[in-house]
This record gives C-alpha cells, structure tokens and sequence, in this order.
C-alpha cells in the first residue's frame, strides 16, 4: 500500500534542485552569473536556494526553484536544456545536473528565509521500495526531532535517480550541528530501522548566496568564498 | 526556438539494474505490474551487451503532468514496478523526443534494439539536436530522446537490428557510426555508450 501522500495533482507544487558543479575557483564568476540569470525572462519559479558548497563536493552550487505544477515546471526544464548558457555560468560548468522534487507530505511548510549561515544537505539514495517504509518511520519521531532544531524541509525525487531523498538542514555553526545530533540521537533520531532503507548516503554543507532567500546575506561573502575554494 | 516548437508529449524511460539471474521473473513481475496503469507501453527491454541485468521501460504519457503523477504513484508503493527485491538501483528521467524521429512504436524491426546514449557537455543540447535536425536522410533509429530533467544533460536513441550480424557485420555501411556528426561534432559531447538489448515477449515494440 503507499504512503498516506495524496496523489500529485497537476498543480501540486513542485522543486527543481540543480547542482552546478564548476571548474576550481570559479564560484565568485558562476554566483555573478546566476544572480543576473535569475534577472532575465529565462529564469522562471520561485527562487529558494542558491547555495555554494564549502564541505563536501567542491566547487558545487545549488539552486532550488520552486513550480506551481508539473506544466510549469516542464516548460522551465525544456528552456533550460535548450539554453547554450544554463544558468548563466557560461564556461564555468563542469557538469550539470537538474531534477524535480516533492516536499515529503508531512514535512510542514517551506520557510521563506533562514538565517543559516550553514545548510546542511542530506541526499539518500534508497532501496527500491524505501521511500514509503523511510517516511512511515520518520513521520512519528519528526516532531521530537523538531523540537531540537528546525529542519528546511525533506523530498523525494521525481526523475533522476530514484527512489532519493533529500533532507535540509540550517545550522548557526557547525558545533551546533554535532550538539543536535548528538542530542537527537538520544531520543531516537533516526529511527534504528531507516538505516536499512538506504543504499548511499552524501552530506554537503553549503554556504549562502547573498542573494538567495533561505540564509543569504550580504556580509563578508567574498572572503567566505575565497576561503571555502582555497582551503586545503 | 526548439523549446517552443516541442509539443507536451513526455517519455517516462525507466531503467533498472537487477541481480544476476533475475530477469526471467522481473520481467514477469513487472509485465503484471503494468496492467491498468497509466500511460501507452511502447517497449520493455532487457540488455544483452554492456551492463547486463538492466531492465528497460519506455512509456508515453500525454504530458509531464500525467508522468510525474504516475512516477509518484509508482515510487510511494509497497513494491515499486513489483521487483524490489532484485532491484540493485534504478533511474527515471523525463524525456522529450527528438525532433523529426518517427514516434516509437512503429511496426516491428527488432528483435535486437541498440541503446545509444550521448552524455552532452552543459550548453550544447541545441546546438546537437540543430546539427541532427540537418543530417543526412539515412538510416533512422526507431526512437530517439533528450532529457528534460537529469542528473546530466543526455540524448539516447534506439537502433533496430534484426540480427547480431546486422548490427556487426563485414561492413559497418550500414551501422549508426557517425553519430558525433550527427550531433554536431565530437566537441559537444562528454561521453557515449553503446549496449545492446532484446524484447521482452510482452514488448509493443519488437
């Protein structure tokens, strides 16, 4: 039987995450680039994320665009595969990826902002039939995870790899990180049996855009950059 | 320009990778699986050359909508496409057809069908499909794809062979071999493949 989710209805709304992985040391000229991308007719949706990496895959940006429907989010996708400069980066891209997304049903809604300034983000590769056993056993222990810290929101994926599951997390520092999963841990957080719904897990953590909606802000981001693409 | 000109068909090509020894029973499993579900089979094929043990579904639907809710369907079940358990992974994407390819499913010419698939660098799917759209009539493959939505940006086609021979024979005259022409030339691709796959009895297309 499937999950409790109501079927996808035409004007269910709808999450294109791409990753944009770049040459080295190109994410200064790849954010400019985005930035006056998302100013042009090209760039349709509701902008979310633009976030760079600073652990895990190096010189990774995502951007997370948010549809109203399946439509929406088609014509956008065709646009974009047919534009002979994606996002706006020009010669920066190494390789590109871009799927489509639902919002876990029980995931409550989408923050429009985020202080941030870290993002955590969990993308789980899972057993064929993973998905509904993984929500089913995190929907009852969610709100006790919760009441920890907030989490950005949780989704699975429609194309691409399948089934997957992404899950967003916004940290102050990391050290608050390891004290809330040290903490969640103590209550139960994950369930013991989700371990076995995965196949591969990958955690990135991304800094801010100054002009993305979830985290960004206007301080000191050059240097953030230059740190997180010089460091050893 | 191409954007525009595409209509809303969307093609839901699944490809599963199974245990050794367990293609017998999935295709069974997955032929009942498919009664009464949503979208027009086109084919399901097994692989017989390159990675073996892949299971190939190729679906129409009407458009994008009508395919992303029967993917969300599919994936929220107890026992997704009825072969979880010889499933070692699976990936979906969301195909638009490439212009001027017949539409697939055409009368039979198989039983052999070559997957070709063409892993483009960023920015250069218009400028592939524009090169196709101006080769040479010649040999046509019996469907032809480039994805929407993907972890990279791809074209695949489906060559019908009617036999190993004719796929490799004396001569490759008749062969598919200048694909990189037709895309416009070697710069704007990352990397090819080629496998080569077989109908299954219950296959529309064979």
């Amino acid at each position: 039987m499937a999950s409790a989710a109501p079927d996808l209805a035409p004007n269910a709304e709808l999450h294109w995450v791409a990753y944009l992985d770049l040459k080295p040391q190109m994410t200064a000229a790849a954010l400019a680039g985005i930035g006056q991308w998302l100013q042009g007719d090209g760039s349709a949706g509701r902008l979310r994320a633009c976030w760079y990496s600073v652990l895990g895959p190096a010189h990774r940006i995502l951007l997370w665009r948010s549809f109203d429907g399946a439509a929406a989010l088609d014509a956008a996708g065709l646009e974009l595969a047919c534009s002979d400069n994606p996002y706006g980066v020009g010669d920066c891209l190494v390789r590109l990826s871009g799927n489509a997304f639902r919002k876990v049903p029980f995931a409550g809604d989408l923050p429009e902002t985020s202080a941030g300034p870290f993002f955590e983000l969990r993308d789980y590769t899972l057993k064929l039939d993973g998905l509904d056993k993984l929500m089913e056993l995190w929907r009852p222990l969610l709100p006790a995870r919760l009441s920890l810290a907030p989490w950005v929101t949780a989704m699975y994926a429609l194309t691409g790899t399948a089934p997957r599951m992404l899950h967003i997390y916004p940290w102050t520092s990391l050290e608050q990180r390891t004290e809330i999963r040290d903490g969640a841990a103590a209550i139960g957080w994950p369930p013991a049996e989700a371990p076995r719904q995965i196949l591969h897990q990958d955690v990135t953590i991304y800094r801010a855009a100054e002009f993305s909606p979830l985290g960004g802000a206007p301080s000191c981001q050059a240097a953030d950059i230059r740190q997180a693409e010089l460091a050893p | 320009m191409i954007a525009t000109a595409m209509d809303k068909t969307r093609f839901d090509l699944t490809l599963m990778r199974l245990h050794p020894r367990t293609m017998p029973a999935a295709l069974e499993r997955v032929r009942r699986w498919l009664e009464g579900r949503p979208g027009q089979l086109i084919a399901c094929l097994y692989s017989d050359i390159g990675t073996v043990n892949q299971l190939l579904l190729l679906r129409r639907f009407a458009d994008a909508a009508d395919l992303l809710a029967e993917r969300d369907a599919a994936l929220r079940e107890r026992d997704p496409f009825g072969v979880s358990e010889f499933s070692l992974g699976l990936s979906m994407d969301l195909w638009a057809a490439l212009p001027g390819i017949p539409a697939p499913g055409q009368p039979a010419r198989g039983p052999l069908f070559e997957l070709r698939t063409d892993r483009l660098k960023p920015g250069r799917l218009a400028r592939a499909l524009a090169a196709w759209g101006r080769a040479e009539p010649g040999l046509m493959p019996a469907a032809g794809f480039f994805t929407l939505a993907a972890d990279a940006p791809q074209i695949v086609h489906l060559w019908p062979w009617s036999s190993d021979a004719g796929r490799i024979g004396p001569s490759d005259a008749d062969s598919p071999t200048d694909i990189a022409g037709r895309l416009g030339g070697a710069e704007n691709l990352a990397a090819q493949r080629t496998e080569l796959f077989r109908a299954a009895a219950f296959s529309p297309l064979q």
